[in-house]
């Protein structure tokens, strides 16, 4: 690879990216928690971030990424609302499979990651500072 | 003429651990950014033994002696034991964050020697003025 010198910021900064990515899905299901309507049709279904070790074609770190973005297939939330325009033939409402708790945890296991990165870029840069010190001896 | 750096016992010994170090400092990123991948196996270097033992080998020079040292390679090994449930990765960030401040600890301490190796030489060639 081309900058092999900032190997360890591109990886630092892959985690970041992750994470973010992690944590907007997290927000996206929090804010659906509720959600009856989807422009696909049908309640909306909790998001899930898969997460993928990268290497190069030598098996050197290049990071992590998001591979994909799954559906959660659980069961939906039914609730008897018979009043509700999205009812069914017997009066319940299919709530998206979100556990607004589930997500909080989900939320606070992505932000402590997504700090620990950005600690992480922080070392390598003032490791890359201490060394342009050491040339100006 | 004298080739007095390629007979720096010390200057080699600090280049090969700030070397080592600074793979140790990318592979700790690299553990920490997988700290939520299913099944990631964490990385480290196996260093200090390697340089140990190049600073202790019998050498017939200096010059030997920092051959020896320039051979030094961060073994890179993978930690096969996954962390708490195989679901997840085999990351445990709180041991990452410290094995990153000793490293950064470490990498300070070296850059500090190569300095102070560098004012030498330099207060050599300026003949002790400044």
């Amino acid at each position: 690879m081309s900058d092999e010198l900032f190997d360890g910021l591109n990886i630092a900064a892959s985690g970041l990216t992750a994470h973010r990515q992690w944590m907007d899905l997290i927000a996206g299901n929090i804010a659906n928690a509720n959600t009856t309507r989807t422009p696909e049709g049908g309640p909306f279904r909790r998001q899930l971030a898969v997460f993928m070790e990268m290497t190069d074609d030598s098996g050197r770190s290049r990071g992590v990424k998001v591979q994909q973005q799954i559906e959660d297939d659980s069961e939906l939330r039914k609730v008897y609302e018979p009043q509700h325009p999205d009812a069914d033939a017997e009066g319940y409402v299919s709530y998206p499979n979100v556990n607004v708790v589930a997500e909080m945890v989900d939320l606070i296991a992505a932000s402590r990651a997504y700090e620990a990165n950005a600690t992480t870029l922080e070392a390598l840069k003032s490791n890359f500072m201490r060394a342009l010190q050491t040339l100006q001896a | 003429m004298v080739d007095v750096l390629g007979r720096d016992v010390t200057l080699a010994a600090l280049a090969a651990s700030q070397s080592a170090l600074d793979r140790r400092l990318e592979l700790l990123a690299q553990n920490i950014a997988n700290v939520n991948t299913p099944g990631y196996k964490r990385r480290d270097v196996d260093f200090t033994a390697e340089l140990a033992a190049a600073l202790d080998a019998p050498a017939d020079s200096r010059g030997e002696r920092v051959s020896n040292l320039g051979q030094v390679v961060a073994r890179e090994i993978v930690e096969e034991q996954l962390f708490l449930r195989p679901d997840l990765g085999g990351v445990d960030l709180d041991r990452e964050m410290a094995e990153l401040a000793k490293t950064q600890l470490r990498l300070a301490a070296t850059n500090q020697l190569l300095y102070k190796k560098i004012r030498q030489y330099r207060s050599v060639i300026k003949e002790g003025r400044i």
